[in-house]
């Protein structure tokens, strides 16, 4: 089983918006990071726009090195069930948490957005109030680029 | 060549401070385990200024005879703290001399061969130097390597016995003389019989007295020496209101001197064949600044003998100044003996005089206390030692005539109605029982913000758990208070224990009143603390300007020298500690396949999926988070967790259990989850509320027992949706309980907090010891690394920064010089 789709690489926004994204036909796209391909992301910035549209809320990362897009799905599914009720009522709670300028970790899928451009579908999303957590998040993402994703694609 | 070997190594007290550092260091580095560690980064020079709480706190006692050198110096009672010091030309060190006499000569030298040397210190401090130990100590080395320091972060204090020191005759100093001349006792002169119930804490300011309050007193009067007219006199006074003695003045080397006593209670009234002492009879004996010494030296409990400073056998007289001031003041001339009582019964039975002794005196040995207290093998130190004849004066109450038991019984009775006692000492278990009293009294009374606190004083032992000292004042630019030298109070807040309870004991504490050796596991007595009640209704002991804190004994402590015994098993809070390996910070995830079993891991990590969850009730004693009082009470505890965690490289199955458990559940954060008809309500600050998760998780588990979840979907979406529940009991397993797990395991998934993992790791089969069951369908899961989760903190950002700097700057000096090679 290759448990690399269920990682949430750490990427530098220039780095997961310059990433190659192919396009099988009947499948869902791919993206790869200098051959490496990647399924999931966390990145650590400050939200700088947000817009709630219907079911959906929008916003954008920025760490620093530039923007990702996420988007977070609130439709309420509680009538699917217990866990469905549960997964609705923290996705809300969290989304609530999402303001313009606050400083948070996004988790999530690489997906592809209306436009065609690169987007995170968010898993989970939490405000850190410790500051010093983003240029930490910067030192991951150099440390795992050079010593594990790097290799990874040229072994 | 004459013989040199009787010379002595001398170490200068303030050589022997530093002497006490380097030490330390070695200890500590020694304890870790890791030469290496420390590595020449100046990043890692220090970490962390913190009071030394119980949980990283080390105490060692080291004993003379492990050590090569003694100590000289004279004794002092230092104006700053008021503690009693040995100190030379280059320093001073707090010192406990259990023995002292009242009357000690401070201008004497005394050379302490026989000694122990405590020393106590956080083991989270780490300094960068080099050692000196391991060559022979001498005088080279004292001076080159082991020069005084400006400030110490460790309490170094050094406890021995006067008589085993020897006192040293130089020539121009008046020398400490077992004479007979400090115990002389003339015809005709008064004493007063003094019964020390409490001291007050003195203060820092050196302008205002201290005082001893509370003290009882019966006149003592001498008598004609002609001893054919005791056994008249005897029978004739006892049965009025006067006891017949024997004053024996002696020293434990010197000569002894008898003197025929008869104690005369002249406020005392007889009842019944009892004597009774008016309850107004307690004065406040005042000591002046320069008479500190004496202060220090008393102890509550204590007799002691205050000569009288009238004249005559009538101490009514104005002349007498104990009797007319409100406050007599004790100075300099003030003649003050430690008294020992002694009951004689002299038996004539077959022609051979048996004596039988009952002992009144001093406090009681608070050995009984500590029994307990100490493990066996364990080393320890009574800093309240009341064993080794201590008294400089003996009063023997006897009479050769009284030959029936019922009459020396009665005769205690009488002498023991006439002194009041002391407050009760409680222990720990029966300060709760009147706490939870007292609560169910005065439950729903609410006490107004601005008033006063208000209670009943009480007298508790116990052992201290663990301390917190804060808010310094004035302020400190340092948060140590070994090291602020201008401290005058401070706030503390001690849990004090005994086997079955814990209390909270907070208040503020002046310099003075601070006593040696107060600090993590001791064992001491809280004389007059407040029992009151909070702002939150909840009972609570209070330190308050009259309380008085007796160390009674310390010990060693030691952490476990393996790595394990470096992370601290906590039941509800995991503290927040730093990480000794400091190096290079922590391990991905990816590199963890390459370790050895057994090793210790450090990762920085998120968990991303629970895999299975073993929830049980369990019955233990009371635990931090608890209100204060709280009896041992039934939890929900947390035997097995196993999770994912992810850190960007790669994947970790870890299990952790209890408190651990606990904090990767997020159980224990700020903003408590309040659960209400299937909607989530942010709830406010945390407390003990019966909404709170843990209640919930409590009730649950007292109605289910024992409650097992296991993810089935956990490969390879990470979801935690496909969940079964197995129960232990009979009992529905309701809708609302199973949302409340769900939700647990949800909110632990989606944590935003990155955590600081330490563990072992481990091949997929050991350390479950019995527990195999939960690992029978995770075939899908043997692909990852495995890791038994020891400690779980909080991430600190700045250490990893620190860490990471380090480590980078590393690679890219190497970088660029690769490359320099390769031009």
């Amino acid at each position: 089983m290759n448990w690399f789709q269920a990682i949430h690489v750490k990427l530098l926004a220039s780095d997961f918006l310059s990433l190659t994204v192919h396009n099988p036909p009947n499948n869902d796209p791919t993206f790869f990071r200098r051959g490496m391909q990647v399924w999931r992301l966390e990145t650590v910035g400050v939200v700088v726009s947000k817009d709630r549209t219907g079911d959906f809320l929008k916003f954008v990362v920025d760490d620093g090195t530039g923007c990702i897009p996420c988007i977070i799905d609130l439709t309420d599914r509680s009538h699917l069930g217990l866990a469905a009720e549960v997964e609705t009522e923290r996705v809300l709670r969290e989304a609530a948490t999402v303001e313009l300028g606050k400083l948070v970790r996004v988790r999530g899928k690489i997906t592809q957005g209306e436009e065609g451009g690169l987007q995170l579908k968010v898993r989970d999303v939490g405000v850190e109030d410790d500051p010093n957590m983003e240029p930490l998040h910067w030192m991951d993402c150099i440390r795992l680029a050079r010593s594990c994703y790097d290799r990874a694609a040229h072994p | 060549m004459e013989n040199l070997s009787f010379l002595k190594l001398v170490i200068p007290i303030s050589n022997l401070k530093s002497w006490c550092e380097v030490s330390w260091i070695s200890l500590l580095a020694q304890k870790h385990n890791d030469n290496n560690q420390f590595g020449e980064s100046p990043y890692f020079e220090q970490l962390y200024h913190r009071e030394p709480l119980g949980n990283d706190m080390i105490r060692r006692i080291f004993s003379s005879d492990d050590m090569s050198f003694v100590l000289v110096g004279m004794l002092k009672v230092s104006p700053y703290s008021g503690r009693l010091q040995l100190t030379d030309a280059t320093g001073s060190i707090d010192a406990v001399v259990p023995d002292l006499p009242l009357d000690v000569n401070f201008q004497a030298v005394y050379e302490v061969k026989d000694y122990k040397l405590v020393i106590e210190g956080s083991s989270k401090k780490i300094y960068m130097q080099q050692q000196y130990l391991d060559e022979p100590l001498s005088c080279r080395t004292i001076f080159q390597h082991f020069s005084p320091r400006a400030s110490s972060q460790l309490v170094v204090y050094v406890h021995f016995y006067l008589k085993k020191s020897t006192c040293m005759h130089f020539f121009q100093f008046s020398t400490y003389m077992d004479n007979s001349d400090s115990l002389k006792c003339n015809s005709g002169e008064m004493f007063h019989l003094l019964y020390v119930t409490h001291k007050f804490p003195a203060y820092h300011s050196l302008h205002e007295d201290v005082s001893l309050s509370n003290s009882s007193e019966i006149f003592l009067t001498n008598l004609d020496k002609k001893s054919d007219c005791i056994d008249n006199f005897l029978r004739e006074n006892y049965r009025s209101s006067q006891i017949p003695c024997l004053l024996v003045l002696s020293r434990s080397n010197s000569q002894s001197f008898q003197f025929p006593f008869y104690l005369h209670c002249a406020r005392g009234f007889k009842d019944n064949g009892m004597l009774h002492n008016h309850s107004d009879s307690k004065i406040l004996l005042e000591f002046s600044s320069n008479n500190l010494d004496k202060y220090q030296m008393l102890r509550v409990g204590s007799y002691y003998l205050l000569k009288c400073s009238g004249k005559g056998l009538d101490c009514k007289s104005k002349a007498c100044k104990h009797i007319t001031q409100v406050k007599p003041l004790v100075i300099s001339e003030s003649i003050i003996w430690r008294l020992s009582i002694l009951f004689d019964e002299a038996k004539h039975q077959n022609g051979q005089s048996q004596h039988v002794c009952s002992c009144v005196s001093s406090v009681r040995n608070d050995k009984c206390l500590t029994e307990n207290f100490c493990q066996p093998g364990q080393t320890f130190l009574h800093l309240n030692d009341e064993t080794h004849g201590l008294s400089d004066v003996h009063l023997h109450m006897y009479s050769e005539a009284i030959n029936q038991l019922e009459e020396l019984e009665s005769l205690l009775k009488s002498f023991h109605s006439i002194f009041p006692s002391l407050d009760k000492i409680t222990t720990v278990s029966s300060c709760i029982q009147q706490m939870m009293a007292q609560a169910a009294l005065t439950s729903g009374i609410l006490i107004p913000a601005n008033e006063l606190p208000q209670g009943n004083l009480l007298s508790l032992s116990g052992n201290i758990e663990s301390i917190s000292i804060y808010d310094f004042k004035p302020k400190c630019a340092c948060s140590s208070f070994t090291v602020c030298e201008h401290w005058s109070t401070c706030e503390v807040c001690m849990l004090v224990n005994d086997d079955c309870h814990m209390v909270r004991i907070r208040g503020s504490i002046s310099r003075y009143a601070y006593p040696i050796g107060l600090g993590h596991a001791v064992n001491a007595t809280f004389h007059k603390v407040l029992l009151t009640q909070n702002s939150s209704q909840t009972k609570e002991l209070m330190l308050t300007p009259m309380s008085f804190i007796v160390v009674n004994t310390v010990k060693e402590i030691c952490p476990l020298v393996n790595v394990e015994g470096l992370i601290q098993e906590s039941r509800w809070n995991i503290p927040y500690e730093v990480f000794i390996n400091t190096k290079s910070s922590s391990r991905l995830i990816s590199n963890v396949l390459q370790c050895t079993d057994s090793d210790l891991i450090h990762l920085n990590c998120r968990v991303v999926c629970i895999i299975t969850l073993v929830l049980e009730n369990q019955t233990h004693g009371p635990v931090m988070s608890q209100p204060v009082g709280y009896p041992k009470i039934t939890t929900a505890s947390i035997p097995l967790l196993g999770f994912l965690v992810e850190d960007g490289s790669s994947l970790c199955y870890c299990w952790a259990d209890y408190g651990r458990a606990e904090t990767l559940l997020r159980l224990h954060e700020s903003s408590q989850m309040i659960f209400s008809s299937g909607k989530i309500v942010r709830g406010p600050e945390k407390k003990y509320s019966q909404r709170t998760t843990e209640y919930l998780l409590y009730e649950m588990l007292k109605k289910h027992q024992k409650i097992i979840v296991r993810n089935h979907g956990a490969a390879p979406d990470l979801s935690c949706v496909d969940l079964s529940f197995l129960i232990d009991s009979d009992q529905v397993f309701s809708k609302a309980e199973e949302k409340l797990l769900r939700s647990i395991i949800n909110n632990a998934c989606h944590a935003p907090t990155t955590l600081s993992i330490a563990g072992i790791t481990m091949n997929s089969t050991s350390a479950f010891d019995g527990r195999m069951e939960f690992l029978e369908h995770r075939q899908t899961l043997q692909s990852l690394p495995y890791l038994w989760v020891k400690e779980v903190v909080p991430i600190d950002s700045r250490q990893e920064a620190y860490g990471r700097t380090y480590t980078l700057s590393g690679r890219m000096r190497q970088e660029a010089g690769d490359v320099h090679l390769s031009i």
